[in-house]
């Protein structure tokens, strides 16, 4: 197993070095001049001379990406164009602010898919059961940025209950943060949920036809033991895929719910970056997603292990 | 993983950190090296506390605090080196200048209060107030307006305001309280962007120990005093104990917190959790008719505009110019773009009150299809095919695009709409090989910007291939003048003559929207949309 978990580890290398090579030439690809960008429609030409010459930009660009690699293989992802800000500690500090949100989005989706997608499945055919699968159908369809302005609008304003915007880290302040976190994460977290509850609800379908559940039954367990003792947990598998793709996707960021929460997380710090050319935080950015989306990838095969003892890992 | 992911987040995911604040401690400043934040002395409230939040009393322990909500971050505070307006907004409050301009565009006394003009029109002589101290406790003299003049003029600056101070030939320090600067020759606008947010007089020894850069740092001795800055979250401004002007400012702190999406931000005011912000024209719509904000609209020197390319054929032909002037109806983009919230301009907007010219009689600003349509036929031009560019992320620009789509196609002209994303646009712009181009620009605060910086042959922004010797000699006149009489006829004979020539269409002059909480006093709405009224503006409890 620990062979299986170091070979895994390793095959990420090549990834990140194949995704390395992509963001850097997408990045430098892009029309506009960078220079011309952040120091704005005025600067005169040796204005902009100067500048390309400080970051290096008028190097050919095989040898910026061998000094910028070779400089993030030690660590230094170099520094912002327009904040003269070194991009790695930004980078992870805004990663931390996308963590919470996706751990209060993701706590929220399970506490309600898993429930709800079990009882479906447990009471199939029944009025419980269709109306579970409508309010999965509204949870996947409303837009998340419409959602989250909708709570605002009545949570905040009209309600008064938690404030509109802004970020609170849980770690500096649990009661505080948590208030900030639950509107973005409840806009977030519906889709997700919804996903996840139709995951939740085809699977344990699969599994509530097996012989051995009708045996659980001829025992006389209880219906709550057999769904959630025995049934849930074989059903898990193709759940846990589906959670480990929307993890790794809101890890990536979600630009519009930070936007409009103002949650200073990464989505927004890359689109900004985009816009900027500011090319060693949009390459540091992507590398870094990468390597986090490869990570997800691996706990969740790890986990796959951990769930049925049949698989095995050679 | 779990244990990865832990530790990622105990590593990480603090509210983010505040860098030091190096210029308010009472002692020599220190150097942004220092680890820890340090807490000035003479601020209020401890800066980690993360009170972005809840619904906060606008009274802390120690007095008033205003929270704004910010739609862009500053990419930097050095006054020297940053024109988005997202930056000087902020830097305005904590640099003093030698002026100020007042809410007609007219310099008045700031650290300079008086100062005599030689008759040549060449020397300025500024007689600065006594006993003002920078925000870390020296007191400012002469010599630090020399030597921040210097540093904007120094090529290694790369000042954005090096243009405005180029004029200048030496500058004296005769005395701790006089300035003497000499100019090679007269210039107009001097004395205007003297008042400028970007000449903001910077204390020389915390340049020096931030390495030439004042982005992070606080070198100023103006109202407010920066306390946190953490870029896209925060930043605290403090009242300075000394500033020179009597009660001024009104309140202890302000804290801006960004929000770029409008409707959260209006939402937030609604709470009170924030109590002054910025707004579009359909945000300001929303708030007017609701009494528990103050919602104000007020002038601007920034218009909208139709670029036209004069070296491109048809455009290159004055009758297809003038034609387009005649077909596009600027009422109409008013009243759908801009919901009736801007009025009709020239090159300089009506807000620059010594120098606008009245519009409203222009015979080219009213539509006229038959007009246009002989004009066409004059110029022997029909069925073009071309391009119409303009910034994606500015709705004002494509809607107005469409508009101006739909009224040339009235006289045969298919110009094709593309929203470019700002690195192309600019890319495109700078380039100078569109066809047509809308766009906005900021027409500055004196004429020989709005007037000579776009439209003179050589002027940095002239990127439409115009040349027209009359204007080009009305500005450099109009640049050297003595008298403000002489100088207003050659200004308004350029206007005339750039309107005539049509290489721009001057669409609409819009409006700025603010909304605010009740309880603020004393706010002065300003047509350069920086901010200076919160040195004045009070909050009621």
């Amino acid at each position: 197993m620990t062979q299986y978990v170091i070979r895994r580890v390793l095959a990420i290398i090549p990834v990140l070095f194949g995704i390395s090579v992509l963001v850097f030439g997408l990045v430098h690809l892009i029309p506009g001049d960078v220079a011309q960008i952040l120091l704005g429609t005025q600067a005169t030409d040796q204005q902009l001379a100067t500048l390309r010459r400080t970051f290096g930009l008028d190097r050919p660009l095989p040898i910026q990406y061998v000094d910028w690699l070779s400089h993030v293989l030690v660590g230094d992802f170099g520094v912002s164009f327009r904040t003269d800000r070194p991009v790695l500690p930004d980078l992870v500090q805004r990663f931390g602010v996308t963590l919470q949100l996706t751990l209060v989005s993701m706590l929220i989706a399970l506490a309600v898919a898993i429930p709800l997608g079990a009882a479906s499945a447990a009471n199939r055919g029944k009025l419980s059961d269709g109306l579970s699968r409508v309010i999965a159908l509204l949870g996947l369809s409303i837009p998340n940025f419409w959602l989250g302005t909708l709570l605002i609008l009545f949570v905040s304003l009209v309600l008064h209950w938690l404030p509109p915007v802004g970020f609170v880290s849980l770690l500096d302040n649990p009661w505080l943060g948590i208030q900030t976190l639950i509107l973005p994460a409840l806009a977030l977290g519906t889709a997700v949920a919804a996903f996840i509850m139709r995951m939740v609800r085809s699977s344990l379908l699969e599994v509530l036809r097996q012989d051995y559940i009708r045996t659980a039954h001829a025992k006389g367990l209880r219906e709550f033991t057999v769904l959630y003792r025995h049934a849930l947990k074989n059903a898990f598998i193709p759940v846990l895929t589906v959670i480990g793709v929307q993890v790794g996707y809101l890890l990536g960021g979600a630009v519009i719910i930070e936007s409009i929460f103002s949650l200073p997380g990464m989505g927004r710090f890359l689109l900004d970056s985009i816009s900027n050319r500011d090319y060693s935080i949009v390459q540091g950015g992507v590398l870094f997603i990468a390597l986090i989306f490869c990570l997800v990838n691996l706990s969740v095969d790890l986990v796959y292990g951990w769930l049925d003892p049949r698989i095995r890992y050679e | 993983m779990l244990t990865i992911l832990l530790t990622l987040v105990v590593a990480c995911a603090r509210a983010p950190e505040a860098p030091p604040a190096t210029a308010v401690p009472t002692a020599a400043p220190t150097p942004a090296a220092a680890a820890k934040p340090t807490v000035p002395a003479s601020a209020a409230t401890p800066t980690n506390a993360p009170a972005a939040a809840p619904k906060t009393a606008t009274t802390t322990a120690s007095g008033t605090e205003l929270v704004i909500g910010k739609d862009q971050e500053a990419p930097g505070l050095d006054p020297a080196k940053n024109p988005a307006q997202a930056a000087t907004r902020v830097f305005d409050l904590m640099y003093s200048r030698l002026t100020r301009l007042d809410a007609n565009m007219r310099p008045q006394p700031d650290l300079a209060q008086t100062w005599d003009i030689s008759p040549d029109g060449k020397t300025y002589t500024f007689h600065l107030r006594q006993g003002v101290k920078f925000h870390n406790g020296r007191e400012l003299t002469s010599a630090d307006v020399k030597y921040t003049y210097e540093r904007i003029i120094n090529p290694d600056t790369a000042s954005i305001a090096k243009s405005f101070f180029d004029p200048i030939d030496h500058i004296d320090a005769p005395d701790p309280s006089t300035v003497r600067i000499v100019l090679k020759e007269p210039n107009t606008p001097f004395l205007v962007n003297t008042a400028a947010t970007w000449a903001g007089i910077v204390a020389r020894e915390v340049v020096d120990a931030n390495g030439g850069d004042l982005n992070k740092v606080d070198a100023g001795s103006g109202p407010f005093m920066l306390q946190e800055w953490t870029p896209d979250t925060r930043t605290v401004l403090v009242r300075n104990p000394n500033y020179y002007l009597p009660g001024q400012p009104a309140v202890d702190k302000i804290t801006f917190l960004i929000m770029p999406d409008e409707n959260a931000r209006i939402a937030a005011l609604r709470t009170g959790n924030v109590q002054f912000t910025v707004l579009s024209a359909a945000g300001f719509d929303t708030l007017k008719n609701d009494s528990s904000v103050k919602a104000v609209e007020g002038p601007t020197l920034s218009y909208a505009y139709l670029g036209m390319n004069v070296n491109k054929p048809p455009f290159d032909k004055p009758e297809v110019r003038q034609a387009i002037s005649y077909a596009v109806d600027r009422n109409e983009i008013i009243n759908s773009v801009f919901r009736g919230h801007a009025r009709p301009t020239g090159p300089v907007p009506s807000a620059m009150a010594d120098w606008a010219i009245d519009v409203s009689q222009i015979d080219t600003y009213t539509p006229n299809l038959d007009k246009a349509r002989q004009l066409m036929a004059d110029a022997g031009v029909s069925n073009v095919k071309t391009t119409m560019q303009a910034m994606s992320t500015l709705s004002y620009q494509v809607d107005a695009a469409q508009v101006i789509r739909s009224q040339l196609l009235k006289i045969g002209i298919d110009a094709e709409v593309q929203p470019l994303e700002v690195g192309v646009y600019v890319d495109n712009w700078k380039k100078k090989n569109m066809d047509l181009m809308v766009g906005g620009n900021g027409s500055g605060t004196n004429p020989d910007r709005a007037v000579c910086f776009f439209f003179c042959t050589d002027g940095s922004a002239n990127v439409w291939n115009y040349t027209n010797p009359q204007v080009d000699s009305d500005g450099a006149e109009g640049r050297t003048a003595t008298d403000q009489a002489a100088a207003k006829a050659v200004y308004t004979d350029a206007q005339k003559q750039i309107i005539n020539d049509a290489p721009n269409l001057f669409l609409a002059n819009q409006n700025q929207f603010l909304a605010y909480s009740p309880k603020l006093q004393n706010f002065t709405v300003m047509p350069d949309e920086s901010w200076p009224g919160l040195i004045t503006a009070s909050l009621s409890s």
